[in-house]
C-alpha cells in the first residue's frame, strides 16, 4: 500500500523510543511528517495533580518562551474534549468547533496563529481516572483540517503509541523495587553482600564495602570478595557446602556462622553465609549466597541517641554508659577521661536510678537489647 | 484496533511477546504463519552453562527434551553455525548443505523426519561471551526449503525481535535482583517492613510478619503497621512525617529510632524509621519510601550458645551457667536453681573467664551479645 514504509519507518521509530526514551523525538518526527503536519507533541498528564509528567515535542516552538501560554492552556478547548474521550480514541478540530465558530474562539483566532498553527489530530492512547496520555500532531492553516487518511493513520498508531509507552514505563519502574531493597539493606550497621559461589560480588552495602577497605580480615579484589586468613576462607568454603542442605534436620547447621579473625588486636568479625532461594527457575542466578558480617565492636551513634532519649541521661552519663557496656572499667574511664572517680560514681548513681538496673550486668545486659542494628545517616 | 497486515500483526505480537514473556509464543506463531512454517522457537543459551536460560516455542511437537539433549543437541549442525554468526545474521539450511548431504547427516535424516521438519531460518539476536540468543523458524519437507522472501523476512522482523528480547531481559534481570535482595532481607531476624509515603506496606518481611500476628505492641490493620502506646505512636508520626517533609528523617533525627512497650514481661521492640534513598526521584506511585525496622531483643536471635560453647570449648555445663549470667541471672540463683553448691558454680566460672579470656561477667555478657547472629536458621 502507499506510504506504508513510512507507516512503517514511523512504527519502527515509536518502538526504538520505548526502549530508549532519548529516541522520542524521532518517533514524534516520523509521526509528524506521516501525517504531513508541522510538528508532534507526546504528553501525559497526571489528572489529580493537573500537571503533565512527561512531555516532548519536535517541529513546534518551546513551550516555555511563548507567552500568555498559561492563560491560552486554560482556554484551549481541545483539552476539556479529550477529557471526555475513552482511551483509543481519535481527535480532531471539526468535533469540537466548526471554521466559524474556530474564528471567534480566542484560542484558535489569537493563540494558535500566533505560532503558525490551526489544526490538529491526537490520539488518546492511554485514559486512565489518574492519567490522560495522548500523542497530537499539529498542522498550519495551509497543511488543512486532517482527513480520512490522517484519521485511519492516528487510529494505527495509537496501540503502537500505548505499547511503547508501557515498554518505557516498565522498564522506568522495573528495578524500583529492587532499588528499595538495596536501600533498606544499605541502613544496615552489619556488612551484607550477595556473592557467587567463586565470591563475586552481585551486590554488597556499605557496612560491607567499609570492612573489605580496612582489608583486614576480608578485601574486595576484582569485584570479588576475598577472606585475608586461610582459616576464615576455609569456613566460608563449608559455609557454601553446609546452606545447601539447611534445613535439613539432620544437618548440622553450625557451620554457616564463623569467625573471621583480624589482625592488629581486633575482635573477629563474625560472618553468616545463608543460602538465596529463587522464587523463578533462574538458573543464571542460582549458587548466590547471602554473606552477613557483624563488627562487634560497632559503637552505633543511634544506638547512644536513643538510650540517652528514652532514659532522659545526659550526655556524659550516655557516654559513661557506653563505656562500660563495651567492657571499660570505671577507673580506666575516669583515667581516660580525666574525671574524678567520684565523678563516675555520681555518673553511675544517675544512670542506676534513670535506667532501674541495678548492676552493671544487668546495664549491659539492658543496651546490648536496646541496639539499634541501623546507621544513623 | 488491529492492523491487516500480517507484517505489522507480526511485530505487534513480538512486541507484546517483550512485555509480557508468556505472550512470547503467540509471536512465534504469527512469525511461522508469516513464513509459512510449522512452528518457531525463541532460544537463550548460556554459553558458559551449556544450557538454555530461555526457551519459548509455538507450532511444534513438545521435544523431548532428553532425548534432543543427549543425544541430537550434539549432532545438530545449526548449532556451530550459528555460534559463528554476529547478531542480526540469519542462517538457513543451505548454507550448511546441500540435500545430498542432508541426507547423510543423522540429524537431518533421523531425528527431523521424526518430528516431521526438515528446513529452518533463524536469526540471531545477540551473541556475546556469555549468550547466544536465537529465533529459528521450523519447516516441514513439504512447505519446502526457505526462499528469498522468508529471508527477507527475517531480516525486517530482526530489530523488533531484537527489542523485545532486550526488554525481556531487561526486566527479567531487574526482577531477578529484586528478588534476590528480597531474598537477603528474609533472612533477617528483625522485622522490615518497607511503606509507601502514605504508610501503606508494600512489603513486610516474615520476622515483621510473626511481629504482628502476636499482637503485643505491633499489628498490621488494613495493610498499615501500627504501634501500641501513646509515646511510640507520636514518635512513629513524627519520623514518618520528617521523610515525608523533608525526604530525610536523620535532620529531625529526634524519633527516628524509639522503643516500642509491650504488654507482657518482654523487653520492648526497638523501632527504627529511615527514608529510602531512591525514593525522591521515583515518580510512580506505589513504590517504597520508607523502611521500618523492628528489632526484638529476645529470641529468636538469642546468642548462639552452640558456636559459642564450640568456639572457646565450653562445657555443656559451663555453657549453661554462661547463658545464665548473660540473662541476669545471679551466681546464687543460679546455684539454688540447678541444685548445685556454689563452689561447683564458681569453678564453672573460673573455668569460663579462663576459657574465654572474660575477666568480668560484664564482659562475658558483651562478648556473649556480640554473637547474636541476625539471621534466621532456616
Amino acid at each position: 500500500m502507499p506510504g506504508s514504509d513510512l507507516f512503517l519507518q514511523t512504527i519502527d521509530a515509536v518502538y526504538a523510543s520505548g526502549l530508549d526514551s532519548a529516541r522520542l523525538p524521532q518517533a514524534l518526527e516520523a509521526t509528524s511528517l506521516l501525517l504531513g503536519a508541522t510538528g508532534a507533541i507526546l504528553e501525559v498528564i497526571d489528572k489529580p495533580a493537573q500537571r503533565p509528567v512527561e512531555f516532548c515535542s519536535v517541529g513546534l516552538p518551546d513551550i516555555a518562551r511563548i507567552p500568555y501560554i498559561e492563560q491560552f492552556s486554560a482556554l484551549n478547548p481541545r483539552i476539556p474534549f479529550a477529557l471526555r474521550q475513552r482511551e483509543g480514541a481519535v481527535i480532531w478540530d471539526h468535533q469540537i468547533l466548526d471554521e466559524p465558530r474556530m474564528e471567534r474562539d480566542p484560542f484558535y483566532a489569537e493563540f494558535l496563529p500566533h505560532m503558525g498553527l490551526r489544526y490538529f489530530a491526537a490520539a488518546i492512547f492511554e485514559h486512565t481516572p489518574d492519567k490522560l496520555a495522548a500523542v497530537h500532531v499539529q498542522r498550519t492553516r495551509k497543511q488543512g483540517h486532517v482527513d480520512k487518511r490522517e484519521i485511519a493513520l492516528m487510529r494505527r498508531l495509537c496501540p503502537h503509541y500505548h505499547r511503547a509507552n508501557d515498554m518505557a514505563r516498565r522498564l522506568r519502574t522495573a528495578g524500583n523495587r529492587g532499588k528499595a531493597f538495596e536501600d533498606a539493606i544499605e541502613w544496615l550497621t552489619d556488612g551484607v553482600a550477595l556473592l557467587r559461589a567463586d565470591g563475586g560480588i552481585v551486590h554488597a552495602n556499605a557496612a560491607m564495602s567499609v570492612f573489605a577497605e580496612s582489608g583486614n580480615g576480608i578485601r574486595i579484589v576484582e569485584n570479588c570478595l576475598e577472606f585475608t586468613e586461610p582459616l576464615a576462607r576455609n569456613c566460608f568454603n563449608s559455609a557454601l557446602g553446609a546452606v545447601a542442605n539447611l534445613g535439613d534436620p539432620s544437618f548440622d547447621a553450625r557451620q554457616t556462622d564463623f569467625s573471621v579473625p583480624r589482625s592488629h588486636g581486633m575482635p573477629a568479625l563474625i560472618a553468616s553465609v545463608r543460602p538465596l532461594i529463587d522464587t523463578e527457575k533462574t538458573k543464571s542466578q542460582d549458587g548466590v549466597v547471602l554473606l552477613l558480617l557483624r563488627d562487634p565492636l560497632w559503637r552505633n551513634v543511634a544506638t547512644t541517641r536513643m538510650l540517652q532519649e528514652v532514659f532522659s541521661l545526659t550526655k556524659a552519663e550516655a557516654h559513661l554508659a557506653q563505656a562500660l557496656c563495651n567492657g571499660e572499667t570505671t577507673r580506666a574511664y575516669a583515667s581516660t577521661r580525666q574525671v574524678t572517680l567520684n565523678t563516675v560514681y555520681s555518673h553511675l548513681k544517675q544512670i542506676r536510678q534513670k535506667t532501674g538496673c541495678k548492676s552493671v550486668p544487668e546495664l549491659v545486659r539492658k543496651f546490648g537489647e536496646w541496639n539499634v542494628p541501623l546507621r544513623l545517616s | 484496533m488491529a492492523d491487516s497486515d500480517p507484517f505489522l500483526q507480526t511485530i505487534d505480537a513480538v512486541y507484546a511477546g517483550g512485555l509480557e514473556s508468556e505472550r512470547m509464543p503467540e509471536a512465534l506463531e504469527a512469525t511461522s504463519s508469516l513464513l509459512g512454517a510449522v512452528g518457531a522457537t525463541l532460544e537463550v543459551i548460556s554459553k558458559p552453562a551449556k544450557r538454555p536460560i530461555g526457551f519459548w516455542a509455538a507450532g511444534l511437537p513438545d521435544v523431548s527434551r532428553t532425548q534432543y539433549i543427549e543425544h541430537f543437541a550434539a549432532l545438530n549442525p545449526r548449532i556451530p553455525l550459528t555460534l559463528r554468526q554476529c547478531a542480526g545474521d540469519v542462517a538457513w539450511d543451505r548454507q550448511l548443505f546441500d540435500e545430498g548431504q542432508m541426507k547423510r547427516d543423522p540429524f537431518y535424516s533421523e531425528f527431523l523426519p521424526h518430528l516431521g521438519l526438515r528446513y529452518f531460518v533463524s536469526i540471531v539476536l545477540e551473541q556475546s561471551v556469555d549468550t547466544l540468543a536465537v529465533v529459528a523458524v521450523q519447516r516441514s519437507r513439504k512447505q519446502g526449503h526457505v526462499d528469498k522472501r522468508e529471508i527477507n523476512l527475517m531480516r525486517r522482523l530482526y530489530p523488533h525481535y531484537q527489542r523485545a528480547y532486550d526488554l525481556t531481559m531487561r526486566l527479567k534481570g531487574a526482577s531477578d535482583r529484586s528478588n534476590l535482595l528480597e531474598n537477603a532481607v528474609e533472612w533477617l531476624t528483625d522485622g522490615v517492613a518497607l511503606l509507601r509515603a502514605d504508610s501503606k506496606i508494600v512489603y513486610a518481611n516474615d520476622a515483621m510478619l510473626s511481629f504482628a500476628q502476636r499482637g503485643d505492641g505491633i499489628r498490621i490493620v488494613g495493610g498499615i503497621l501500627e504501634l501500641a502506646g501513646h509515646e511510640a505512636r507520636r514518635s512513629f508520626d513524627i519520623a514518618l512525617g520528617a521523610i515525608a517533609r523533608l525526604g530525610d528523617a536523620s535532620a529531625d533525627a529526634q524519633s527516628t529510632d524509639f522503643p516500642v512497650m509491650r504488654t507482657c514481661e518482654a523487653p520492648a521492640y526497638v523501632v527504627s524509621v529511615r527514608p529510602l534513598a531512591g525514593a525522591k526521584n521515583r515518580t510512580a506511585h506505589g513504590d517504597a519510601d520508607v523502611m521500618v525496622l523492628v528489632r526484638d531483643p529476645l529470641s529468636p536471635h538469642e546468642p548462639r550458645t552452640q558456636v559459642l560453647q564450640e568456639l572457646f570449648k565450653l562445657t555443656n555445663a559451663e555453657a549453661h551457667l554462661a547463658r545464665a549470667l548473660c540473662n541476669g541471672v545471679t551466681t546464687r540463683a543460679y546455684a539454688m536453681g540447678r541444685r548445685v553448691s556454689l563452689n561447683t558454680v564458681y569453678s564453672h566460672l573460673k573455668q569460663i573467664r579462663e576459657k574465654t579470656g572474660c575477666r568480668s561477667v560484664p564482659e562475658l555478657i558483651r562478648k556473649f551479645g556480640e554473637w547474636n547472629v541476625p539471621l534466621r536458621l532456616s
